[in-house]
């Protein structure tokens, strides 16, 4: 009879199989045997069934799980998600931070009952659906990252250790979720759902567009977007409605000149080479110039430290002063570029910092003393941006930033998570007269390019 | 192995090459400097260690070299390194969360200079330290101090290097393709490193020797870098073989590149001791070897012999005995069915022209015992050369009956490790384990290659160094 085996990510076959099946497979003369990759395994076994094959199947060997279906309650825009999901058990979902897609994930779990893995991007977010799933689910999740490694009914792996070690984990379930899932197509992590056998297949995303263009491998690796909410449509009902304030810095007098200077040294030898700099291969292929050519060399670093000025503008620490002087009473999030930066803010203002050189131990520490009001504000570089739940911040300073709309929205999301008669609000602080304020219109269009 | 960015490497009509540096010159100061610096580091901080290194990135500069190397060698040498924690006046993270609260309940947030020294000093009454012990704190996380410099010589360290540029390398591989010419006991353990890596190999003859094409499950259905850092990680192995060639496919921003190296160049790659095994993993084995050779002093009796070819896998039998021109290869098997005994027996056959015994015991025969093919012979409990002597006879002819008492066999000497950067006394003790007699250690370094520098007269101060060849 003909058989499917398990074998290290991908599926062996044994046996002779109809030609519609076996288009799925590559000979594979190392081992006198078919092969096909793994996330090919549900759409074998579907053809193998329409034929009306018999066929032995030992391709997921899934742990125990004492999981009862059940129901969970959900809002209204939450359960269409869901029953979206539940047509094809595969695809999309894109709500804004804040909107609660995690407990749509977590109800689908429910529902299905079914051995599931979780892949999450950071640490934080694996404690943070740890406590989802007990809560919700009444079981110890199993967990994979940062030195832990168990396998549970339900299990929570980070995306570096579910690409590590995707030929364990990859047999072991027959649901995948994947959490900010824009990260999923990158060459390497996309082998966690190549190398994966679960045949149903979850995304949670705010924003799944990517600037390479890499999003179009969605539909294949987990399916296409099935459902989709944007921030301005759930502001005031569902999110908490929101203000974007920017407010200018001026450098000082000895910053404008020193930036001057550079920004000539660079357009100028753009000039001189009759350069342009149109998109980010132009500029790759000055960094590679710069490795032989002293004066592109030049350019490059004229360029670095222009940055720096405009990000770093030294009356950015005064605008920053006012603000926290005038939000006394509120709960804070200061997102800033270069880790020295977020130093200098929490060593001056005594808040709290979390970057990733903030050790484990002190990084839960503070979180906890942000929930509870111990401590009312942050100061943090890129690690809040996803997911981390900060749930009553009101107030997020952008102190300096790059022109990703993704973070820009995340970096709103952080304060939008709805609370009786709350009020958001964001400032951009931004360096007026340099390439900043075009950095920060470009982000903005953010809000603008949505529905 | 180190982060991409450091790798050293240039790309010319489709190949590329690693920067493999001669452990002599320029690199090799450098490396002096590097752990010396790091010798005289012991109780400072690795942030402080880490800077002072990067001076000599400078200096690499102003030699010539790629300031890369300086950085690479650097990094491999605090790795080789140890640290320990620092013991600091108050525990950091508890200090620094008392301060953040202290300014949260004073003011929400220390807005101005006069807040912020008010929390400061109210923070540090509570703990019972000092303001300036906050500062700290605050400025910078929590360092370690070095506690133990990296136990190796600048040479070492400049053959690290080369490793780790070639391993770092092999992360972007495809694929690699070995050609060795190694004894079975060095082949096996590189084919149980390929298997517990979960990687995949082809075997074919080449030569003398064998070649081996290494990829993962997936390979063969996408191109993939997956398995690069598994196939970094044979190298050393590789490189224990007596010849070795290797070709991999590395990928490329736009296309792929080859990569080739070969055993031209083992004298700048440390030589790594895998751990050693027993000769004998059974005792089974040792009993039959001794009985064998008594039987028959005109064979030679060799045990785990080269690897075979046998389809596309690799076979290393048990036992080999020779005579004249002729071989005979023995193969001991333990539990066994009638049908596993077939299937060993057909891959055997693929074997052309290759004489093989295979010898099952039948206590733990797990099928019945008759009708067994002709090659294959029946013991009990314990092999002994009596039982395979009939076939062996046949199959090889008369033992020379002249039997000349053999030649004594040199005495079995374990392999040496590298002594150069070790102190004169460890080397005198290492050579000791190796029977050699600690008055004559002076003259076997020598005849070694080794010079000994004398920095006084304590053998724990004085270092051996290899000689320079080429000044010989």
């Amino acid at each position: 009879m003909l058989k499917l085996e398990w074998s290290a990510g991908t599926v062996l076959l044994r046996g002779e199989a109809p030609p519609l099946v076996r288009a799925y497979f590559k000979w594979d003369p190392r081992v006198r045997c078919y092969r096909a990759l793994a996330i090919q395994y549900r759409w074998i076994v579907e053809t193998l069934r329409m034929l009306g094959v018999e066929f032995e199947d030992d391709v997921l060997h899934p742990p125990p799980c004492h999981l009862a279906p059940r129901e969970l309650p959900l809002r209204d825009y939450q359960r269409e998600a869901l029953e979206a999901w539940l047509r094809e058990r595969r695809g999309v979902i894109v709500l804004p931070t804040g909107a609660g897609k995690t407990l749509v994930a977590i109800a689908a779990i429910a529902k299905l009952a079914r051995p599931t893995l979780i892949v999450v991007p950071t640490l934080e977010l694996m404690d943070q659906w740890e406590e989802n799933v007990k809560r919700h689910l009444g079981v110890a999740p199993g967990r994979y990252g940062g030195g832990e490694k168990s396998v549970a009914c339900v299990t929570i792996a980070t995306y570096d250790s579910a690409y590590i070690n995707a030929e364990q984990l990859g047999d072991k379930f027959e649901l995948i979720v994947f959490d900010e899932v824009h990260h999923l197509p990158s060459p390497g992590y996309r082998q966690i759902a190549e190398l994966c056998a679960a045949p149903w297949r979850m995304g949670l995303t705010a924003t799944p567009e990517r600037e390479d263009g890499l999003h179009e491998l969605l539909p294949y690796l987990v399916g296409p977007v099935v459902y989709r909410r944007y921030v301005r449509e759930m502001a005031g009902r569902w999110l908490a409605e929101f203000d974007v304030i920017r407010i200018y810095a001026h450098m000082s007098e000895r910053e404008r000149e020193e930036y001057a200077k550079l920004t000539e040294t660079y357009r100028g030898f753009l000039r001189k080479r009759g350069l342009s700099m149109r998109s980010p291969r132009d500029f790759e292929k000055l960094v590679a110039m710069s490795v032989r050519d002293a004066e592109a060399r030049e350019a490059l670093l004229a360029w670095y430290r222009a940055r720096r000025i405009a990000l770093h503008a030294s009356m950015k620490l005064d605008v920053l002063r006012d603000l926290l002087a005038k939000h006394r009473g509120d709960k804070v999030l200061i997102f800033a570029e270069h880790s020295d930066v977020v130093r200098a803010v929490s060593s001056r203002f005594l808040i709290p910092e979390i970057t990733y050189k903030t050790p484990e131990e002190e990084r839960r520490a503070v979180l906890a003393a942000f929930r509870e009001g111990r401590v009312r504000a942050i100061v943090t570089s890129r690690v809040l941006e996803e997911g981390v739940d900060v749930p009553d911040a009101n107030v997020a300073i952008i102190l300096s930033g790059t022109g990703s709309r993704r973070e820009f929205i995340q970096r709103l999301g952080r304060i939008l998570r709805p609370r009786e008669g709350k009020r958001a609000v964001l400032y951009e602080v931004v360096t007026s007269g340099t390439k900043e304020v075009g950095i920060a219109r470009k982000r903005r269009k953010a809000l603008e390019g949505e529905g | 192995m180190l982060p991409s960015n450091l790798l050293v490497a240039r790309v010319r009509g489709g190949r590329i090459e690693p920067l493999l540096l001669e452990p002599e010159g320029i690199p090799l100061a450098i490396a002096a400097e590097i752990l010396d610096r790091l010798r005289d580091g012991v109780g400072r901080s690795r942030r402080e260690l880490e800077r002072e290194l990067g001076e000599l990135e400078e200096l690499a500069l102003e030699a010539g070299l790629d300031l890369r190397v300086a950085r690479a060698m650097a990094a491999l040498a605090l790795r080789a390194s140890v640290f320990e924690p620092v013991k600091a006046p108050v525990d950091p993270v508890r200090a620094r969360l008392e301060v953040f609260e202290e300014a949260c309940r004073s003011f929400g947030v220390a807005v101005s200079e006069e807040e912020r020294r008010a929390v400061l000093e109210r923070a540090a009454a509570r703990l019972g330290c000092r303001v300036e012990d906050l500062e700290a704190v605050l400025a910078e996380y929590q360092d370690e101090v070095l506690s133990k410099p990296p136990d190796m010589s600048a040479e070492d360290l400049v053959k690290e290097y080369n490793l780790a540029e070639v391993q770092t390398l092999l992360f972007k591989a495809l694929k690699l393709d070995a050609r060795f010419v190694a004894d079975g006991a060095t082949t096996k353990r590189l084919l149980r490193a390929v298997k517990a890596l979960g990687l995949l190999y082809v075997a074919e003859k080449a030569g003398e020797g064998v070649r081996l094409t290494i990829d993962g499950p997936a390979s063969l259905l996408r191109q993939t870098r997956r398995y690069g850092t598994r196939l970094a990680k044979l190298i050393p192995h590789v490189m224990l073989a007596d010849r070795w060639a290797i070709e991999a496919d590395i990928a490329g921003r736009v296309r792929t590149l080859k990569f080739e190296l070969a055993d031209a160049r083992s004298h700048l790659f440390p030589r790594r001791s895998v751990e050693v095994e027993p000769l004998f993993d059974s005792e089974v084995e040792r009993e039959f070897f001794k009985s064998l050779s008594r039987l028959a002093p005109g064979w030679k009796v060799e045990r785990e012999p080269e690897p075979l070819v046998a389809g596309n896998r690799i076979l290393i039998p048990d036992f080999s005995v020779s005579c004249g021109g002729r071989k005979v290869y023995i193969e001991i098997v333990g539990f066994w069915t009638k049908e596993y005994l077939e299937r060993k027996l057909e891959k055997l056959r693929e074997l052309k022209g290759v004489a093989m015994i295979v010898a099952v015991d039948e206590e733990l025969a797990c099928s019945s015992v008759k009708d067994l093919p002709h090659e294959v012979v029946l013991f009990r409990g314990k092999l002994r050369g009596a039982d395979v002597y009939p076939l062996l006879r046949k199959l090889l002819g008369e033992p020379e009956r002249a039997a000349r008492p053999e030649p004594p066999r040199e005495p079995e000497v374990p392999a040496l490790p590298d002594l150069s950067g070790k102190t004169l006394a460890e080397a005198v003790s290492e050579l000791g384990k190796a029977g050699v007699d600690p008055s004559k250690a002076l003259e076997v370094l020598e005849r070694l290659g080794y010079t000994v520098e004398w920095r006084s007269l304590d053998p724990s101060k004085a270092r051996v160094r290899r000689a320079r060849a080429e000044g010989v």
